[in-house]
């Protein structure tokens, strides 16, 4: 095609306008063309080049109009309802915390720390959110290796807890890797889905391979929950996959045989099978097994609309400040902040579930939603264990328990589905140059 | 979902989709189109066509795809949506009731 540099001028004006620099090539081709075919078009009717160039941009109007127009549709957007339904948890959530202090279930260092991570998190969360997202996906299977690399060294060096393994062991700080883990992997997943082209046996087998291998290594550090939730996480991402819904289901049998292969090794350990379906009935055991349940189910009734007030102390129930921080929550603040509690995590799934349909990038949806499964089954999964509805685990209330490390993924988490939505309208055009 | 007021404002927007219910098109195509099919009344400045269908896709009433052309170059197509149908729809009863009140409104002494 032949170039006039009064064209060129023309469409560079336009994209002078708009700041989003990833949609000026497939608007400045866009434009090319418009104007290739009406010049093409006035030549046709016997006029000249000149002519025909200066009748087209004559027709076209003003570069600065459109171009602002354009800049208007291709604002990045951040999501403040998001925004702001995260600071209400985060703002519960030290309150909570600062309660326990008060109460003496939590020392100073600690409440620090957790201040700490919190302006560490809100700087991770706005530095994600002004990055674009897409360049992680290069080094999601990077990211893979090093999360499994990393996970099978805390499984070696770590020492049991309550007869699971916990901490990775970094001499200056320990911390629990394994929790941490789901989250990378759905993220490291998202990508090698998108990628895939889901056309062979062979993208069958190796989605087999990276569901298994974490799936090993958290059966053999018995840590069931955090199992189920990668599963749960890897179902997402596979069921928005491009794969044949033959292989789907196929995937689906085979995850549901280990599982009552996993249930039935269970049943060689009665205590263990009991521990777990406790929760159906916790007061036919309880100061034993369902100890917990009831001390919960107990310091929720007990705390009506109001609560027991700022600093109540609940020496009765174990882990107020991570497994079990709603019970106390609600023992301390009430019934009303435990419902608004709810109520904010239900209000912020609907909103994410409502964004997402928006998203036309395949990695950014793929991502979108495995985080949002890993986000917020623990989410409520903690908050229906705290009123004695599903069995007991190890699981933290995101966002309000105790928990520097995690606190601050999971405000990467929410910075990178921020970061989805922000570039949501200008990925339409990126992509389909 | 959020839609640029002052260009969904006038019925640019509903001329357009009732174009591309027809067929998938491009914006020169389309703007001829338009033209033609309205007897040269509609013929805006082209340019102004460009925002309004970025909007439109960004509502995700519109959705569009890269195809080539004859040459090197490639032209973006236009295709109405599920949901886009939907939109039409609506603005259509919408401008047929307006239509009929100006349409009272006017005759009524006279006839």
């Amino acid at each position: 095609m032949k170039r006039h540099p009064q064209i060129d001028e023309y469409i560079r004006q336009v994209c002078s306008q708009i700041k989003s620099k990833e949609v000026h090539e497939a608007i400045s081709q866009e434009l090319e063309g418009h104007f290739a075919d009406r010049i093409a078009d006035y030549q046709s009717e016997g006029m000249s080049e000149k002519d025909a160039v200066d009748r087209a941009i004559l027709q076209m109007g003003d570069s600065h109009l459109i171009g602002k127009q354009l800049h208007q549709t291709h604002k990045p957007r951040i999501e403040w309802s998001l925004v702001g339904m995260v600071a209400a948890l985060v703002g519960i959530g030290l309150l909570t915390l600062y309660s326990l202090l008060d109460s003496q279930s939590l020392v100073d260092s600690q409440f620090q720390r957790q201040i700490l991570s919190v302006v560490l998190g809100a700087a991770v969360l706005a530095g994600i959110l002004f990055a674009d997202y897409r360049k992680l996906l290069p080094y999601c299977k990077q990211l893979y290796m090093t999360t499994l690399l990393v996970m099978l060294i805390s499984l070696m060096t770590s020492e049991q807890v309550n007869g699971s393994l916990q901490y990775l062991d970094l001499g200056l700080f320990r911390f629990d890797f394994l929790s941490l883990s789901p989250i990378l992997l759905v993220l490291s997943v998202a990508g090698l889905f998108s990628q895939w082209r889901w056309e062979s046996w062979r993208d069958f087998s190796k989605a087999l391979v990276v569901v298994l291998v974490p799936l090993l290594i958290y059966m053999s550090a018995s840590r069931m929950f955090i199992g189920l939730l990668y599963v749960i996480g890897f179902g997402v991402l596979l069921f928005s996959s491009q794969m044949r819904r033959m292989y789907k289901w196929s995937f689906v049998g085979l995850i549901m045989a280990l599982f009552l292969a996993a249930i039935g090794l269970l049943f060689a350990k009665p205590y263990a099978i009991s521990r777990l379906l406790i929760f159906l009935d916790p007061y036919k055991d309880p100061l034993g097994a369902g100890y917990q349940t009831v001390q919960s189910m107990e310091a929720i009734r007990s705390a009506g609309w109001w609560g027991h007030g700022f600093g109540a102390q609940l020496a009765e129930l174990p882990v107020t400040e991570s497994d079990f921080v709603f019970a106390y929550l609600v023992y301390s603040f009430g019934w009303i902040v435990g419902g608004a509690v709810l109520l904010i995590g239900i209000l912020l799934l609907y909103r994410i579930q409502r964004a997402m349909g928006q998203v036309k990038d395949r990695f950014g949806s793929l991502l979108i939603r495995g985080l949002m499964a890993v986000f917020f089954v623990p989410f409520f999964w903690s908050i229906l264990m705290a009123l004695g509805i599903v069995p007991i685990f190890s699981v933290s209330l995101p966002f309000i328990s105790y928990g520097g490390t995690q606190f601050v993924l999971q405000m990467a988490v929410f910075g990178i589905i921020l970061s989805v939505y922000r570039r949501k309208d200008i990925t339409v055009l990126a992509a389909s140059r | 979902m959020r839609i640029n007021k002052e260009l969904m404002k006038g019925s640019t927007a509903i001329l357009v989709l009732t174009m591309l219910e027809k067929k998938a098109m491009y914006g020169y195509e389309l703007i001829k189109e338009l033209e033609r099919n309205s007897n040269g009344v509609f013929s805006l400045k082209e340019g102004t066509l460009y925002p309004i269908l970025h909007t439109l896709e960004a509502a995700g009433i519109v959705q569009s795809y890269w195809q080539e052309a004859e040459g090197e170059r490639k032209r973006k197509y236009y295709q109405i949506t599920e949901a886009g149908m939907g939109h039409l729809k609506d603005k259509k009863e919408e401008w047929v009731s307006f239509r009929t009140a100006v349409d009272r409104l006017l005759w009524e002494g006279q006839s």
